[in-house]
This record gives C-alpha cells, sequence and structure tokens, in this order.
C-alpha cells in the first residue's frame, strides 16, 4: 500500500484528537506523493509546492476527508489539481521544457554501482515520461507508481474508466515504441 | 507492448531516483499548524444538503399550515352568513310575495290624478302602509321569520344538459312541469326540433326554496354537461332603495300636510308640484325594489338541451390498465397542483433558487475543471 496502513479513522469528522492521526498520515504519505509529483512534473522544486499545496488543502479541508480508502483518492484527486495548476503556470512562463532539457536531479543512492545501473535506468524513464503529453503521463503514473485502480484514477482526473483505460493503452504504445526504453524492456514483449 | 510488471519496476526505479527531501513533510505541517489552528468543521457546513432539504421542507410546511389555518379562518367567518342567508332564503318566498303583489304605485298615480289633498292622502298612507311592512315590527305571523327581509339573493344558474335520441321535445315538456310544480313558471323557452339535430333551451323561473330542488331534477333529466350556479347578494342595494323610499314618503307626508293648509291658489300649486315630483321618485324606487324582490324570490334557471349525438361525444372508456395510466397521472398532476397551491410561491421560489445554485455550481466546477 502506497501510504501505508489504511487511512480509516477519519469519517468526515475530524475532532481535536484525531489530529494527530492525520499529522501521521500526511507524513507517512509524504515520499510517494513527492515522488508522483517529480514523475509528472519533472521538476523537483515544482514537485514540493506541488505536493505542499496539496496537503495544506487536505489540512484545511480535513474535515470534508473521507474514510479509508477514500482518503488516499482524495489525496491524489488534490495532488494532481495542484500538479496540473503548476503545469498550467509553468506553460504560462514558458513552452513545456522539453525532454532533453530534463534538469539534473540529485541522486538518491550513494552506491556507484547502484547509482549507475538505477540511474541509467531512471534518466531514460524520465526522458520517456517527459515525452508523454500530460493526459497519458498523468494516468501512467498513477497507475504504474502510485498503484491506482483504474477507477482510482478516474476519479482523480474526473473522467470515466474507459477514458482512463483508453489512455493507459495509449500510453503504454507510446512507451514501447519509445526508443529510450527499448533496452530495458524484453524485445519479445515489445513486438507484441 | 511493454510489460506492465516492467513499466511499474521502471517507474519506481525512475521515482526512487528523486531524491525526497527530509523535512518536506514536517515543514508542510509546521506552516499548516501555524497558519489554522486545528479546528471542527461546523455541523451545519458538513451537512449543508440534509440542512438545506430541512429548511425548504420547513418554509413549505409552514406555508401550507398557514394557508390551510387562513382558509378555515375564512369558512368560520363565512359559514355563518352563509347559513343564514341559506335561511333567509328558504323563509322569504312566501313572506315576499306580500307586498309585492299590491302593488302600491296606485296611490302615486291617484295623488297627481285626482289632484284632491284627501285621496292623495289615504292612497299615500295606504301606499306607506304597505312599503313599511317589511321594516315594521314583526307581526304575530312574521314573528319566526325575522330574517327574510334581512338577506337578498338574486339566484341564477345554467345546465346544458344531454339527453338520449328523441328526448329533446319530452325533456321539454318534463321541464315545463318540473318548474310549474315547483311553484314556477317557464320565462323563456326556445327550441328547434326539425333535422337531425334537434336542441331546445327553457329558462325557468322557480321561487328560491325550490331551486336546489329544481337543479337536482334537471341534472336528473339528462347527462349533464355543463352545470354554473351563481348567486348575488342584492341586500344592501334593496335596503338602500328602502331607506330612501322611507325619507321620500316622509317629505311627501309633510308636503301633504303643507298642502292641507295651504289657501293660496299660488301655494297650492307649488306644493302640488313638489308632491308630483317626490311621487315619481317614489314609483321609480317602487319599481327597482318591486325588481328585486321578484329577483330575490324567484330564482332563475337556464337549461340547454340537446341531443346525444349531436357535437362529438366524450372518447371511448378506456381499459382498466389505460384508465389506471390515467387515474395515476390525473393524480400525479392533481397532487403536484395541491402541493403547488397549498405551498403558494415559497415553493417556486424556493425551486427557482435551487435550480440556480445547482446550474451555478456545475458551471463554475466546469470552469475550474482541470483538462487532461
Amino acid at each position: 500500500m502506497l501510504f501505508g496502513e489504511p487511512f480509516w479513522s477519519f469519517g468526515g469528522l475530524v475532532g481535536v484528537s484525531e489530529v494527530d492521526e492525520l499529522e501521521r498520515w500526511l507524513a507517512t504519505s509524504y515520499a510517494s506523493a513527492y515522488r508522483t509529483a517529480c514523475l509528472i512534473l519533472h521538476n523537483p522544486a515544482d514537485a514540493e509546492e506541488a505536493v505542499q499545496d496539496a496537503f495544506l488543502r487536505v489540512w484545511r479541508f480535513r474535515a470534508a476527508v473521507p474514510a479509508d480508502e477514500g482518503a488516499r483518492r482524495w489525496l491524489y484527486r488534490v495532488l494532481v489539481n495542484a500538479c496540473l495548476s503548476k503545469l498550467r503556470s509553468e506553460r504560462g512562463r514558458r513552452t513545456h521544457p522539453h525532454s532533453d532539457d530534463l534538469p539534473d536531479l540529485p541522486a538518491a543512492d550513494p552506491s556507484p554501482e547502484v547509482m549507475a545501473a538505477s540511474g541509467e535506468t531512471a534518466d531514460a524513464v524520465r526522458r520517456a515520461l517527459a515525452a508523454l503529453p500530460e493526459h497519458l503521463r498523468i494516468p501512467v503514473v498513477l497507475r504504474y507508481y502510485a498503484g491506482l485502480s483504474e477507477r482510482e484514477i478516474a476519479t482523480a482526473i474526473r473522467r470515466r474508466p474507459g477514458t482512463v483505460k483508453s489512455r493507459l493503452h495509449e500510453a503504454k504504445l507510446r512507451l514501447s515504441a519509445d526508443s529510450r526504453l527499448a533496452a530495458f524492456v524484453t524485445p519479445l514483449e515489445m513486438d507484441q | 507492448m511493454i510489460d506492465e510488471r516492467e513499466l511499474t519496476e521502471l517507474l519506481h526505479a525512475a521515482a526512487e531516483d528523486f531524491a525526497v527531501p527530509t523535512d518536506g513533510a514536517e515543514r508542510i505541517l509546521d506552516v499548516a499548524t501555524a497558519t489554522q489552528p486545528p479546528a471542527v468543521r461546523p455541523w451545519w457546513r458538513t451537512h449543508r444538503l440534509a440542512v438545506a432539504c430541512a429548511a425548504a421542507l420547513l418554509v413549505v410546511s409552514s406555508t401550507a399550515v398557514i394557508r390551510v389555518l387562513s382558509d378555515r379562518g375564512h369558512e368560520a367567518n363565512t359559514s355563518p352568513q352563509a347559513a343564514q342567508s341559506t335561511i333567509a332564503r328558504g323563509q322569504a318566498g312566501p313572506d315576499q310575495a306580500a307586498p309585492v303583489t299590491p302593488a302600491p304605485a296606485g296611490g302615486g298615480a291617484s295623488v297627481g290624478a285626482a289632484g284632491s289633498a284627501g285621496t292623495g292622502g289615504a292612497a299615500v298612507s295606504s301606499s306607506l302602509g304597505q312599503l313599511a311592512r317589511p321594516s315594521a315590527a314583526p307581526t304575530p305571523q312574521s314573528n319566526v321569520k325575522p330574517l327574510p327581509d334581512s338577506a337578498k339573493v338574486v339566484k341564477t344558474g345554467s345546465v346544458q344538459l344531454e339527453v338520449r335520441r328523441e328526448a329533446v321535445s319530452p325533456t321539454m315538456s318534463r321541464l315545463a312541469g318540473l318548474a310549474t310544480g315547483l311553484g314556477g313558471y317557464v320565462a323563456d323557452t326556445k327550441s328547434a326540433e326539425g333535422g337531425d339535430d334537434p336542441t331546445g333551451s327553457m329558462t325557468l323561473r322557480v321561487p328560491v326554496v325550490g331551486f336546489e330542488d329544481l337543479l337536482t331534477r334537471v341534472r336528473a333529466l339528462g347527462t349533464v354537461q355543463s352545470s354554473t350556479t351563481h348567486g348575488q347578494d342584492v341586500t344592501g342595494q334593496y335596503a338602500d332603495v328602502q331607506a330612501r323610499l322611507g325619507a321620500l314618503n316622509a317629505t311627501r307626508n309633510q308636503l301633504l300636510t303643507v298642502l292641507q293648509r295651504a289657501t293660496a291658489i299660488g301655494d297650492v300649486l307649488a306644493v302640488q308640484d313638489r308632491i308630483n315630483e317626490v311621487q315619481t321618485q317614489i314609483d321609480q324606487l317602487q319599481g327597482q325594489q318591486k325588481v328585486l324582490d321578484d329577483q330575490s324570490s324567484m330564482a332563475s334557471l337556464s337549461v340547454d338541451v340537446t341531443q346525444r349525438g349531436a357535437t362529438p361525444g366524450p372518447p371511448n372508456k378506456p381499459s382498466g390498465l389505460a384508465k389506471a395510466w390515467d387515474d395515476a397521472r390525473h393524480g400525479f398532476t392533481t397532487g403536484v397542483e395541491d402541493i403547488l397551491a397549498a405551498s403558494g410561491t415559497a415553493l417556486v421560489v424556493l425551486l427557482a433558487l435551487a435550480a440556480l445554485v445547482v446550474i451555478g455550481r456545475y458551471a463554475w466546477l466546469a470552469a475550474r475543471r482541470r483538462t487532461l
């Protein structure tokens, strides 16, 4: 599960005793939310701001947080909205960053071997994702990184599950055809 | 196509390449707790829909209750008058015929024609006696009838009757018989019995007490297409005529007294002219009073008789299922009409506001929707 233990205790009303639990849940969810935003935005600074906006919004409207898994869907919906706002404002400032102009990202693992192996993979995946349009990139990230179901993604992006399914299919087709990922996927499956 | 498992692994590898700020969550929570202290959302904001529904229900129900209470109050105020009016009509017939029949108009005529003070005075006093009867102290016979003259209602009605084929003429005969049987008469009749489409119309005048009975019997003669009844209260008009008559009679009595004492020819002629003027006014008012008496004592019912099949008849009786559907539709329509009528404009305003809120909300959401 992405956000650790299920968020079950918020039944639409948050009392003073439940505020601590909300804080713990947000702290636990931060890493996954941040990485999701990074995959969508490809910019750590924008991702951090988007997560902050989303978390502050969750905190502000904590009384409306649904119970159980609904809280997770709700958080991703807010996060997607925050990311879209960032993308929109980014478009307003300049054109969308080309995949070749991705900023240098801080390395996570200090091990040279791991960094050499995973860094190459991560860079290729990030560039392939950046080549996808937003309406395909966001469902792919939510489905294959955040682990949301098609119905949950539909809720998050306010589209029908059928639309989500077709977008995922198109995204996979494009990623399969991306030469940057050719070295990391099975050739047989690429031909399918 | 790329395998989902491989894609998941690739995305996780790419995601783990992003270094998560160690104090990111703490900073956000610090900002959150500093800018906005924990607070419980008001219950009415959490349950906005329920509160809105309860408010709407309260407004509608209170409006309906107020309307029902006001209707009851109106009924309580009007029912005694209606009962009194019914009693008056029920007892007025026999009693009112008396003052009308010996019309006192001859008194005025005798005054003007004879030019004799003594004769005129006798005629006038007789006339006054007739006129004063309705408002005079009740006699032993009229002791139990204090109401007949207190309320004067002109009762009229009309019925459109459809009878079976070849029954127009017999129905007209029965209508005439009904009127005479109830102590009335046929005021007007018109019939066209030739051709394939015979019709007839008749105006019946019966005593007010027999109006309802006449209406019931007329309705039983055929299929009623439409029926209307109308009652006009002329009590005020009648009382006004009576008051003016009383004043004019008093004036005339005084003039007669002056006439008896007059010695000069010029004075006699002047007083006589004045008496003639007053008498003319008295005659006019007595005519009005007579008409009012007649209209309020005799009700009028206009009956139009047509033959079945002469005009497009009602549609065929629907089958069970169609009838049930029609009944359900009619019941639904009637129920909605009752609710709208009971709630008045409040419900309409509420519905309009609710529609505006819904439309505005969806428009706002559509404007803010992030397109992907």
